[in-house]
């Protein structure tokens, strides 16, 4: 097994994780209480810093690649059963856990006992289904509708509406959020 | 900074400056947020360990490990994510509670069985993780700013079961 990646890339892994995890602590979304007072619909916090996090990602990134300073995007292709399907298992465990696996990795690094737990039963977890893996890839559909598939392709409309559209609504949302104090 | 109960930052902020991480960390590095992985390599370190022949056999591990390192970008990514919350907990000086303050009101006080459940719940969401291919880091803010439909699928997906459940789990009592 090949242990180490090159320093560059665990240097910069490392500064981008250093900024990562200080913003979700900062935010307060490594907490229990800000993860399930969302999921619980008290809190929307979570909500807060994913789609502010999606405005400007998707302003910057859809930039980059107008100027032409990026060549193509880095997206996922995978079957959209594993992605219903794990999200929906996903949203399960996270409900129960308190936390996603990032915001619990920065729980622990507050202090948080259970999310040190949860890292525990994250990584026995990883290995469990590693057992699995073979009938569980089998089990998922190889339909594949969501592979380097974006929005605006999928909608045939350009990419600037959609980044546009998402930005007023997320915007309008936040200030529905205010408004509600929430 | 407004400090507030809540929150150290306005999540606004926050969610802006990890859209600007992300921006960065695509255009000067190549590469996207992502954590879930991680703990499939881990799995598969301590699998090598245990015992190398099945370790060779399993494709969920050979898939990451085989040729490609175990202790890679997204590793130290986690990693530091871990230091960078105790930095800003210290300088913010943050102490977290035993038991966080909704389960206390709706489930109970022990210590116990909140970290029993943190375990079971490791595990189911690392499961819902790697079916899906990501989590809310991959998937949601990664695949979500890049307008990926398998993103936002996911988005909505765990977003729905999340509210179900916990609006089911986490019922205050009497």
């Amino acid at each position: 097994m090949i242990i180490f990646a090159s320093i560059s890339s665990l240097l910069s892994g490392a500064l981008i994780g250093l900024i990562f995890g200080a913003l979700l602590q900062l935010s307060g979304v490594a907490k229990f209480d800000t993860i399930v007072g969302q999921l619980t619909l008290r809190d929307f916090t979570v909500l807060k810093v994913i789609m502010s996090a999606i405005i400007v990602g998707s302003i910057g990134v859809y930039t980059l690649l107008e100027m032409g300073a990026i060549d193509a995007l880095l997206l996922k292709a995978l079957p959209s059963t594993g992605i219903i399907v794990g999200g929906i298992i996903f949203g399960i465990g996270m409900a129960i856990l308190g936390y996603c696996p990032g915001t619990c990795v920065a729980s622990a690094g507050q202090g948080s006992i259970d999310a040190m737990y949860g890292i525990a039963g994250m990584v026995f977890g990883s290995m469990v289904y590693a057992y699995s893996y073979e009938w569980i890839s089998k089990a998922i559909n190889a339909i594949d509708l969501t592979s380097h598939v974006t929005l605006d392709a999928l909608l045939n409309v350009p990419a600037t509406y959609i980044v546009a559209s998402v930005a007023i609504g997320g915007i309008a949302f936040f200030a529905f959020l205010e408004y509600i104090d929430a | 900074m407004n400090l507030h109960k809540k929150h150290s930052i306005s999540p606004y902020l926050g969610g802006a400056g990890i859209g600007l991480i992300s921006i960065a960390s695509i255009y000067f590095f190549g590469k996207t947020l992502g954590t879930s992985s991680t703990f499939t390599r881990i799995g598969g370190a301590i699998q090598y360990v245990v015992d190398s022949e099945a370790f060779s056999q399993m494709t969920a591990y050979t898939k990451y490990l085989k040729n490609a390192p175990l202790i890679d970008w997204q590793f130290a990514l986690v990693a530091f994510v871990f230091i960078g919350s105790f930095i800003a907990a210290r300088m913010t000086q943050y102490t977290p509670p035993t038991v966080p303050k909704i389960w206390k009101e709706t489930i109970g006080s022990s210590e116990a069985l909140r970290h029993a459940a943190a375990f079971i719940g490791g595990i189911i969401i690392i499961f819902g993780a790697r079916i899906a291919g990501g989590c809310t880091s991959g998937h949601v803010i990664s695949g979500g700013l890049q307008l990926s439909v398998a993103g936002w699928l996911f988005m909505a997906s765990f977003f729905v079961s999340g509210v179900a459940t916990a609006l089911l789990l986490y019922r205050k009592k009497g």
